[in-house]
């Protein structure tokens, strides 16, 4: 087990060491001067030439891609060309948010999402028709118009809920959830919906397996052949899943704090990208795949402890 | 060889008609794209094609011209859509807007096949350093923030739409690797693969003449899906502004300008919000119609047959029902003229056609017959276990006196397991894998007994110990991967006596084994039938077997019994020409691993069975009054059952 933990954590350090070069051949592939890029058209040669010296983009490629390499070691990201702020900083400043959304948005989703789809598989009928309409509408909602709409219905049309704002969690976690309960609808529903057209799926092909035959046929109580066996094995499928959704619901994260105006990775990206901010991009990318890595090693992790097949190889 | 090396061979054997029709794959994508919901999909995204290539073709208006005294409308007669804050004509603004978002999906998903169809083609031809290098590859890009990255790429390229869409399509071409590379490697250890390398063709050839038009539809599906995805990031990027600048309309735009007069007209959202989602709706639909499967879907178990307590049903049981079989102790199962019905979209099909026969204490009855022939359904009835759209629709099943042939399944959960248990053909894939043998069995005995956990335990391992396995305590914690084929069926064995059953239902309990482990399996079930008196039903279609270890046998043809006899008399005498070709062609002393010998011609599947004598189409016997009437059993010799209009010559004549 711990062999395991360790390789996939080996794994993940080549996969940001690709990530940061490839930001890092990105941006020699930018047209034109990166100084001006950011500066402006407009800007004097001779602040060009500073901010040129300023970013070292005097020197040799290679001797840039290690100071690049050697400064992200030692945690460097750089400082934002926008705010002179270290780029670290800012990004753990706006992280929580970000996270604290997609994370419960994660947790939310496969919560919801087993539920129906085990539902579905189980009881059929009507209800499997419903549910099976709903999500496969859901999936094609897009998560940043799903959130106006709630806007417009929820906080405008019933003042339920509040359309902006944000508390942490670390502050108080019930104003938190009072201001994150319609960003986290909005970005879980597409999940919810995929996590629930897997989970049905793959209840239903465990109900027709014939280990289910075998637990029948031994004459175990139907409660334990679904709950039991039947959704351990349903989990599985269900779990690889997830990992991937982290990566859309942190997409879906960028968009929906737009629209409820949270200060987040998200907002900062749209931020850095309108001012060129390449620093804090570059940073983002490398810090947000790097969660992505941690969440993926979580997933692998309860897969390991699902599976006993898995455990084995 | 290991299990696992085993399985995989019997997989790669046979080349189903499905796979072998290859080239057949183009018409068939055609045909599903016929379904209603692909038609309307297809009708929508032509529009959209449309509206790309020629806007002011459909377009009612101009969708720049503002008319500020007009804005904020609702539809209207004159603006079908409304107008915006501008007063500018939101279906004429959707329209143009349409040319933008197809462009870069369309590339996007463009820039994912062409990276990911050759890298998923060598990683799934060339097993080895290719395969895991490519993969290391998808599993990267699958864990990259794509829309972070998408923004970070625009940002660079000067808010260049397309070239970050493209950027997308490097992220996404991991599904696309991942999933040609799957079914490069399903088909590539199919056997007309390897044949066409013996044949000396190089790799390249294999891979274009039968690999890509097998692989087709799954990368068309996936093709449709990564539309939708596509088009869903295309929206999202140009909510954020990115895209053809303002004044020009793009869809996530028009969400972005409904957004800041949200309070005063709400109306604003559902035209852009609309088209998205119907757009993103057609390409999910076209791949949903695209991957349903045409052939029968297996149904849904039910948790109660639907005909529950029929009237007319409640016969107490005969002690003697069948005329032709021997006197003897009062039966331990008796079928009655059972019955079994399917509903299916064209009506009701008869699986079933009043079955009878009995099982006594201790017996070992053989059901036997190709496939297709209903034994299989004839036992999942006699479980309670039919699947779903399934049920009994005439008939009796006595089992131990009580007619259990329409219970519900909680009146069957107390029935099974302790009167009648069930052991299945595969027992590698029979046992719950995630769970431990000692966390089975442990589980079911407590199911039967009133046992404490540690007595369970102990339990199990005295099962264990009694089934063969050799040291019961090692195996308990072993999960059903870790066992092989011959030990798999020892634990399902031990799973189903948990319960001391009086009869178990044993479906082609051997066919997935080794020769010896076969005999091993056999002489543990004739071993345990001695010391509990337990009846075995043994579903079969091997006469090997028959022979190794029934006393009687009931031979079934599309959904009936046609004959049944004591085993011996059967061998000796068989009095039905289908018992009589089976036998000729059961090759003797040879492996009996391989499927009942062939006789020409197929089984007719339900729904198809012809008037009369069920076998007419393929009976070398047949004359025109075997089609004309329904045939009945006859009894040519005490004991012995036939359902043949020459039973009595069939009896004298010398087996071939
Ligand atoms: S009844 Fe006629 S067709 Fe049927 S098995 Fe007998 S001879 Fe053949």
């Amino acid at each position: 087990m711990r062999r395991i933990i360790i390789n996939r954590v080996l794994l993940a350090i080549p996969m940001l060491w690709v990530v940061a070069t490839f930001m890092f051949v990105l941006l020699q592939l930018v047209p034109g001067d990166s100084a001006v890029a950011i500066l402006g058209e407009g800007a004097t040669p001779e602040r060009v030439a500073a901010l040129r010296g300023q970013m070292g983009l005097n020197d040799p490629v290679l001797t840039q891609y290690l100071n690049w390499m050697g400064s992200l070691l030692t945690g460097d990201f750089g400082k934002s060309t926008m705010s002179g702020e270290s780029v670290l900083s800012i990004l753990n400043k706006r992280a929580p948010v970000t996270l604290s959304l997609a994370i419960t948005a994660v947790l939310v989703s496969f919560a919801v999402g087993t539920v129906l789809g085990v539902v579905a598989a189980v009881f059929g009928g009507w209800l499997d028709r419903v549910i099976r309409i709903v999500t496969g509408v859901g999936v094609a909602v897009p998560n940043f118009w799903l959130g106006s709409a709630l806007v417009v219905v929820v906080s405008v049309g019933l003042g339920w809920l509040p359309s902006v704002g944000y508390v942490p969690f670390a502050k108080s976690p019930g104003e938190w959830l009072y201001f994150m309960i319609l960003p986290i609808t909005a970005i879980a529903a597409a999940s919810v919906a995929a996590i629930a057209r897997q989970a049905r799926a793959a209840m239903q092909g465990a109900l027709q397996s014939e280990y289910v035959q075998t637990l029948r046929g031994a004459g175990l109580p139907r409660r334990s052949i679904i709950f039991k066996h039947a959704l351990r094995n349903t989990s599985i499928p269900v779990v690889t899943i997830v990992g991937w959704q982290f990566v859309s619901l942190l997409g879906g994260a960028v968009l929906v704090e737009r629209v409820f105006a949270l200060p987040g990775l998200g907002a900062l990206t749209v931020q850095a990208t309108a001012s060129s901010d390449f620093p804090v991009l570059q940073g983002m990318v490398i810090y947000t795949t790097a969660m992505v890595l941690i969440v993926n090693l979580l997933v692998d992790l309860s897969y390991l402890w699902l599976s006993p097949k898995v455990r084995d190889q | 060889m290991s299990q696992a090396t085993e399985e995989e061979m019997k997989d790669a054997a046979p080349v189903t008609p499905e796979q072998a029709s290859a080239p057949r794959r183009g018409s068939d994508l055609l045909r599903r794209l016929r379904q209603p919901t692909a038609v309307v999909a297809l009708v929508w995204l032509a529009l959209l094609v449309i509206a790309s290539v020629a806007p002011s073709l459909l377009a009612p208006q101009d969708p720049l011209t503002q008319n500020l005294p007009m804005g904020l409308q609702s539809p209207s007669w004159e603006h079908w859509l409304g107008t915006d804050r501008l007063g500018r004509d939101m279906l004429s603004r959707v329209i143009f807007g349409t040319g933008a978002v197809m462009i870069a999906t369309v590339t996007a998903v463009a820039v994912a096949v062409l990276i990911g169809l050759p890298l998923g083609l060598i990683a799934g031809y060339s097993s080895g350093a290719w395969d895991t290098v490519i993969s290391r590859i998808a599993d990267g890009l699958f864990s990259l923030p794509a829309i972070i990255i998408v923004l970070a790429a625009a940002s660079l390229f000067g808010n260049d739409l397309t070239m970050a869409m493209s950027v997308f399509g490097v992220i996404i071409s991991a599904g696309f690797i991942r999933l040609v590379r799957a079914s490069t490697k399903a088909i590539r250890s199919e056997l007309f693969i390897d044949a066409g390398r013996v044949q000396g063709l190089s790799s390249s050839r294999i891979a274009l003449r039968h690999i890509l038009p097998n692989i087709l539809t799954p990368v068309v599906v996936q093709t449709t899906l990564g539309l939708g995805l596509g088009c869903l990031a295309v929206a999202g990027l140009t909510f954020l502004g990115l895209g053809p600048p303002p004044p020009a309309p793009t869809w996530g735009g028009m969400v972005t300008d409904a957004t800041q007069v949200l309070v005063v007209a709400p109306w604003q959202m559902v035209p852009p919000g609309l088209v998205i989602i119907l757009t993103v709706l057609s390409f999910n639909f076209l791949g949903d119609a695209l991957t349903d499967r045409p052939v029968k879907r297996i149904p849904r178990r039910r948790s109660t047959p639907r005909r529950a307590g029929t009237p007319g049903n409640s016969r107490t049981p005969v002690v003697e029902p069948l005329a032709g079989s021997e006197p003897g102790p009062a039966p331990l199962l008796a079928v009655e003229g059972l019955t079994v019905t399917a509903s299916g979209p064209s009506g009701d099909v008869e699986l079933l056609h009043e079955v009878s026969f009995a099982v006594r204490p201790g017996e070992s009855v053989a059901l036997v017959g190709e496939s297709g022939c209903g034994k299989s359904v004839t036992s999942r009835a006699v479980l309670g276990m039919l699947s779903e759209g399934a049920q009994v629709s005439g008939g009796q099943v006595f089992l131990e006196g009580r007619d259990v042939a329409r219970l519900s399944e909680r009146q069957w959960t107390s029935i099974r397991g302790s009167q009648i248990a069930y052991i299945a053909q595969e027992p590698l894939v029979a046992l719950d894998p995630c769970f431990s043998v000692q966390s089975l069995l442990i589980e079911a005995l407590r199911r039967h007994n009133k046992l404490s956990r540690s007595q369970a335990r102990e339990e199990a391992i005295k099962l264990l110990a009694r089934v063969g396995i050799p040291h019961p305590e090692s195996m308990l914690k072993r999960f059903p991967h870790q066992l092989s084929g011959g030990t798999a069926q020892r634990v399902a064995i031990a799973l189903a006596l948990t319960g001391s059953p009086r009869l178990l239902i044993a479906d082609e309990p051997t066919t997935a084994l080794d020769v010896t482990v076969q005999a091993e399996i056999l002489d543990l079930l004739r071993g345990l039938q001695a010391e509990t008196g337990m009846a075995v039903l043994l579903v079969t279609h091997d006469f090997g077997v028959v022979a190794d270890f029934c006393s009687r046998a009931v031979v079934m043809y599309a959904g009936q019994v046609i004959e049944q006899a004591p085993v011996a008399e059967l061998f000796a005498a068989p009095s039905h020409p289908y018992t009589k070709l089976l036998l000729a062609a059961t090759p003797h002393d040879v492996d009996r691993d391989q499927e009942l010998p062939t006789i020409p011609g197929v089984v007719p599947s339900p729904g198809q069975w012809p008037g009369g004598c069920h076998f007419a189409s393929r009976c070398p016997r047949v004359v025109s009054a075997c089609t004309t009437q329904t045939i009945e059993l006859a009894t040519p010799a005490p004991g012995h059952l036939s359902r043949c209009l020459f039973a009595d010559e069939e009896h004298v004549t010398e087996r071939i």
